[in-house]
């Protein structure tokens, strides 16, 4: 591609890059509460919450990604129920990450002393509180990491959502790929744009990493 | 003067005799099927050797080439089409390899030549003659439009105002960005899916080739085809470049297929009554695009 | 069209068959994969922890390069390469190596926490009885390291499975792309799809319990480095 040709190209995949960045954010904003609500669920001492939770990591870790988006997209419709594109993708892949947030997380509250509970407990706190104040900050800054590579892992997830439509940064790539015929300048470029946000992120994690370990 | 006369109406009978005799040998000529005579060492000499043809097909155009899922068997007009291709190669029909191809995987499966011709629903373009060659046209589909039947679309014009589903990879996705730059495209993987989303209105129209609206269409009512086409897509088989012989050979064999009749009568099994006229090998120039 | 109707081919004889023959690709290319990857993986740790600068530049590259990228990148990749480099693989073998390409950089980093997970004393052991550093890897530190790489090599495999889904896209013939066909042919998508997604469930899932069992000693500090470390 000479220099003329390259940069109307180079916006139409910026244009995909955005919204891989957008819906990168959406479901790590959405997929991070609720595995934190299902992590902490699956440590109760109530044996219907732990049940609930066990099911639902147990289900959504186990189904490829690109099935859960399937489903969503070509499945509902099929009982009269159509969401969009963008949506399904979030729905999708929030559902799929929340279940390795909540594993790390419950294995992060695991990780906390017992006896610091006990302490707490015996300072007059509640169950809750406990949780609220003394295990839960522990358990997340000791799973930061971890949190840090499961969101890694939703960038590399987006790109599926190419298959159904989604005009993310996967999807303009193939686009530009079938017009122009130039399939390595094309996918390289691609690569490189997910290199760009990813490579940050992991000398980020990375680093949590490093001062976890100082701190342990 | 009698003399001149008888001499001349003679001569008269042997022209018409002879011009006879010609034509009729011309006739059967080009009535004969074609021989596969390659030179030692050529790609069709390979083919030969190899004791069966590799067809690159659809395994999800409904009528011209799809998988059956009951039987696993692939089955229409263009896998037809090959069986009598390898006939022609083989005197056997199953001497023939079905492999799946998929819009995106077309060309390069031709490139390198893990299939030795593509019989796909493949278009002809000036752009992809850069990149292999084709051979006679051997059915000229037309790009159109399928909408609910209670579509407000009435004609072409409308579209600018729609949600157009279409294939990724296809003719059909670049002529609409330029010919409705204003409406909204849905770009997904294959006809299938395009034509899903169309089911579940996430658009409100589908465009792609008609002989993959045909097969779509029989499966579920409720849908109509906008009659005027988009555009003309002339189909003819694909072959990788460098394989002039090879590329000889199948135009004898699209050649006699059309005039022995088994054009129309694989048509006729496959997609059904009206049986239109095979159409001619060259395409026109406005239909190559 | 009613329920009875669009439950009916997924009760067919015939099509289960269909689809089944689309499980049997599915485990196959995923097992090819992970096998391959194996090797590809080896290859790569040994060079990460070579003390000859640019060969250990050169894998870690790799290794960062690779994991940084969504899989279906990488399978598109490989895919159009392998043609463009005229390798007659066919989609199968396509699909395999991008896979391979993909998880051997997963891969090389399992093999290099099992390799520097045995004793440095074991190491050092052997050295001062004279056997090399090819000797020493191979006959001491591989064998036992592999044992220990089990657990992560089984949620690989998972992953690997899950990955194989993707094939799909560029035509290969297994369990999704046929659960497509069957769909677009009956339409039947939410029924079909929620029979297909409980097939990879019950293999992901039974895979998982398999990596448990075999995770049972040394359960804590496995978790946490697997954690610490955890791709989805």
């Amino acid at each position: 591609m000479t220099g003329a040709q390259a940069w109307p190209s180079l916006s139409f995949l910026l244009e995909g890059f955005r919204l891989t960045i957008w819906l990168t954010f959406l479901c790590a904003a959405c997929s991070l509460p609720l595995g934190a609500v299902v992590g902490i669920a699956r440590s109760t001492p109530v044996l219907a919450l732990r049940a609930a939770g066990t099911a639902y990591v147990e289900f959504f870790r186990n189904v490829p990604p690109l099935i859960l988006l399937f489903f969503f997209y070509f499945g509902l419709p099929g009982v009269g129920v159509t969401v969009e594109g963008f949506t399904c993708g979030v729905i999708a892949l929030t559902l799929y990450t929340a279940a390795f947030v909540a594993e790390s997380v419950r294995a992060g509250i695991a990780a906390v002393d017992r006896g610091q509970v006990e302490a707490a407990r015996s300072l007059g706190f509640g169950y809750l509180g406990a949780l609220r104040y003394v295990v839960f900050p522990q358990a997340v800054a000791m799973v930061l990491p971890a949190l840090g590579n499961i969101t890694i892992g939703i960038v590399k997830n987006t790109a599926l959502v190419a298959t159904i439509g989604v005009a993310d940064l996967m999807h303009q790539g193939e686009v530009l790929e079938s017009r122009t015929f130039a399939t390595f300048s094309t996918f390289t470029t691609v690569a490189l744009f997910y290199l760009a946000l990813i490579i940050p992120m992991s000398l980020g994690v990375n680093a949590l990493d490093r001062r976890r370990r100082r701190m342990a | 003067m009698q003399s001149n006369r008888s001499i001349l109406s003679w001569g008269r009978t042997a022209l018409t005799i002879l011009a006879a005799a010609f034509a009729l040998s011309a006739w059967q000529a080009l009535a004969q099927p074609p021989r596969p005579d390659f030179p030692p060492g050529s790609y069709g000499d390979k083919v030969l050797k190899r004791g069966k043809v590799i067809i690159g097909v659809r395994y999800d155009i409904p009528l011209y080439g799809f998988q059956n899922p009951k039987t696993g068997a692939v089955e229409g007009f263009e896998v037809d089409m090959g069986k009598e291709l390898a006939r022609a190669l083989f005197g056997d029909p199953s001497k023939v390899e079905f492999r799946q191809v998929v819009s995106r995987t077309r060309i390069p499966m031709l490139q390198e030549g893990v299939v030795d011709v593509v019989i796909a629903n493949l278009t002809q373009t000036k752009k992809r003659m850069e990149e292999i060659d084709f051979t006679d046209m051997y059915n000229l589909a037309g790009m159109q439009a399928l909408v609910p039947e209670a579509s407000p679309i009435k004609a072409l014009k409308d579209l600018n105002n729609a949600t157009i589903a279409v294939a990724k990879g296809g003719t059909g996705e670049q002529h609409m960005r330029q010919a409705y730059p204003q409406a909204k495209l849905l770009l997904l993987d294959s006809h299938g899916d395009s034509f899903q989303a169309l089911v579940s209105r996430r658009a409100t129209v589908f465009v792609a080739d008609d002989t993959t609206l045909q097969g779509m269409q029989e499966k579920l009512k409720g849908f109509r085809v906008i009659p005027e086409r988009l555009t003309f897509e002339p189909h003819a088989m694909g072959v990788a470049k460098g394989r002039p012989e090879f590329v000889a050979f199948l135009n004898a064999f699209i050649r006699d297929f059309k005039a022995s009749g088994k054009w129309k009568e694989l048509y006729r099994k496959n997609v059904g009554d009206p049986v239109p006229e095979p159409p001619p090998g060259v395409p026109e120039p406005q239909w190559l695009r | 069209m009613d329920f009875s109707a669009r439950l009916a081919p997924l009760l067919d004889a015939d099509i289960l068959r269909f689809l089944a023959g689309g499980l049997g690709l599915t485990l196959a290319v995923a097992l090819g994969t992970i096998v391959l990857s194996l090797l590809g993986g080896t290859v790569l740790a040994i060079g990460r922890l070579s003390s000859f600068r640019p060969v250990s530049l050169a894998a870690a590259g790799y290794i960062e390069t690779i994991r940084s990228l969504p899989s279906f990148l990488v399978l598109i990749y490989v895919y159009f390469a392998v043609y463009r480099a005229a390798l007659d693989l066919g989609t199968l073998g396509a699909v395999v190596l991008g896979l391979t390409v993909y998880h051997s950089a997963k891969t090389a980093e399992v093999v290099r926490a099992g390799i520097q997970s045995i004793d440095r004393g074991q190491v050092e052991a052997a050295r001062s009885l004279g056997l090399g550093f090819m000797q020493t890897l191979w006959s001491i530190v591989l064998p036992q390291a592999f044992r220990r790489m089990l657990p992560p090599l089984v949620s690989e495999l998972i992953l690997c499975i899950k990955n194989t889904s993707i094939g799909s896209i560029v035509g290969l013939n297994e369990l999704l792309r046929r659960g497509t066909i069957v769909y677009q042919q009956y339409f039947n998508p939410i029924e079909t799809l929620a029979l297909i997604a409980l097939v990879y469930w019950g293999l992901c899932f039974g895979l998982s319990v398999l990596a448990r069992r075999l995770e049972a000693t040394g359960a804590q500090q496995a978790e946490r480095a697997r954690l610490a470390t955890q791709e989805i």
